[in-house]
């Protein structure tokens, strides 16, 4: 069989290490397919060595937007701007706590006699990291930070953005992670209403970068303006701003009430974000 | 050198392709500007080699940015395989042919990609796949046909480029 091979002539040889190759990729795509435990020492030594490249040259362009921006509007208002922005995330923020606590209190007393175990709230260290790239395909909807394993990242950290929720960490090389956000097609994430918890449901995104999703009672009462924040059940704490709801459908043949959501977080225009391990970690 | 030159161009286009374009897409759509480099490279390159080319810039594009690796890997190397076998039978020094082909390869890769996303799981509404998705990469890569293909070209007038080893 090898010496066959060998001695093929050069025509016939490309094409049988070509379908070789590509078999090879179908069991390697195959493989990888599902999210895994840990990359291997090739793709965290490649990633290492692209992470800060794209670091520098993200930071470059970023460097360059802001600039034109300053150019534009004045500088006064700029900083007027920003103090404004910095102040409603916070008032955002401190509402959605603040509500949240109202409730919880309440709910918390009354279970705390009766469980053992409460109900981790997020992880006060979280890690700062920088978007330095983008996942440059149509389908998924992720980024890479400049954070990895090296900072304390691990798979499944949750990544929260100014003013709400952005993702999950997907994979961890060294010095850099793959980050999948709530908009990307085969993300779900669990939500309450702000206003009222009772009412829970679920949202996920799409191909065309929209979240979308529905509740599990149909009789719930949402309204176009109502804040989402996450339940948590599942991976992510609860109390994470999602966003606000857009649209309200109640799709008859379903039995369900579907909302579209607007995401709190600009995910065209993602600099910094905030990594937090996930809740069970040490558990 | 050669190979240096040209493993150099190559982590380039994937540089900036994952952290330049994100910030001028167009309808969120990011140019696949390293299938077209690899396009413009296996029109100057043999069969073998512009296999080899694909392959290498498929899969590091597949494992830097990418969530499932290897598609690009297949894709690229077999695009990279077919223009390096038949560059002899078309006018590679005519504009027009980096463009019909990167209109050829944009499909083909969208086709095998979405194939593969779709036996994989994914959820995927092929309408919206092909109207918005599609047609807009089309176009975005269409434009990056021009800047590519000339950068290669100059890339080739260099004297390193020139020696056969």
């Amino acid at each position: 069989m090898v010496n066959e091979l060998i001695n093929l002539n050069d025509k016939n040889r490309i094409p049988i290490v070509l379908t070789i190759v590509v078999i090879v990729l179908i069991m390697i795509i195959g493989f990888t397919a599902q999210q895994r435990e840990e990359m291997n020492v090739m793709e965290r030594g490649i990633g290492s060595f692209f992470s800060p490249l794209q670091k520098g040259v993200t930071r470059v362009i970023a460097t360059i937007e802001n600039n034109v921006v300053t150019v534009i509007n004045s500088s006064e208002i700029k900083e007027e701007n920003t103090a404004l922005k910095t102040e409603n995330e916070a008032l955002e923020q401190e509402l959605v706590e603040l509500q949240l606590l109202r409730e919880e209190l309440v709910e918390l007393r009354s279970l705390q006699n009766t469980l053992n175990n409460i109900d981790r709230t997020i992880d006060l260290n979280p890690i700062t990291a920088n978007v330095i790239a983008k996942n440059p395909g149509n389908w998924f909807e992720m980024f890479t930070v400049d954070a990895g394993t090296q900072h304390g990242v691990i798979k499944d950290s949750v990544v929260i953005g100014s003013g709400g929720l952005v993702g999950r960490v997907y994979e961890t090389g060294g010095n850099w992670a793959k980050v999948i956000s709530i908009i990307d097609n085969s993300s779900s994430v669990s939500f309450q209403v702000l206003r009222d918890g009772t009412y829970q449901g679920i949202v996920s995104g799409s191909v065309t970068h929209e979240l979308s999703g529905y509740l599990f009672d149909p009789d719930a009462e949402i309204v176009v303006g109502d804040q989402l924040i996450t339940s948590g059940i599942g991976l992510y704490p609860r109390g994470i701003l999602i966003g606000e709801v857009t649209e309200v459908d109640r799709t008859t043949d379903l039995l369900l009430k579907s909302v579209v959501v607007e995401p709190a977080v600009n995910f065209k225009r993602l600099d910094k974000v905030l990594i937090v391990n996930p809740r069970n970690v040490d558990e | 050198m050669q190979k240096i030159i040209l493993a150099l161009t190559i982590v380039f286009s994937i540089v900036i392709e994952s952290a330049l374009f994100p910030f001028i897409s167009i309808a969120g759509v990011v140019p696949n500007v390293t299938m077209i480099l690899v396009i413009s490279l296996a029109l100057r390159q043999n069969d073998e080699k512009a296999a080899v080319i694909g392959f290498a810039a498929g899969l590091t594009k597949d494992i830097v940015v990418g969530r499932i690796i290897g598609i690009s890997g297949i894709t690229f190397m077999l695009i990279g395989y077919f223009i390096g076998r038949y560059n002899h039978k078309i006018f590679p020094d005519h504009l027009t042919t980096p463009i019909i082909l990167t209109m050829l390869g944009t499909l083909f890769h969208e086709a095998i990609y979405l194939l593969f996303v779709f036996f994989l799981g994914y959820q995927i509404d092929l309408f919206v796949a092909v109207s918005q998705v599609w047609i807009i990469q089309a176009i975005y890569n269409f434009l990056m046909v021009f800047p590519v293909y000339a950068a290669v070209r100059q890339l080739y007038h260099w004297r390193v480029m020139k020696k056969q080893y």
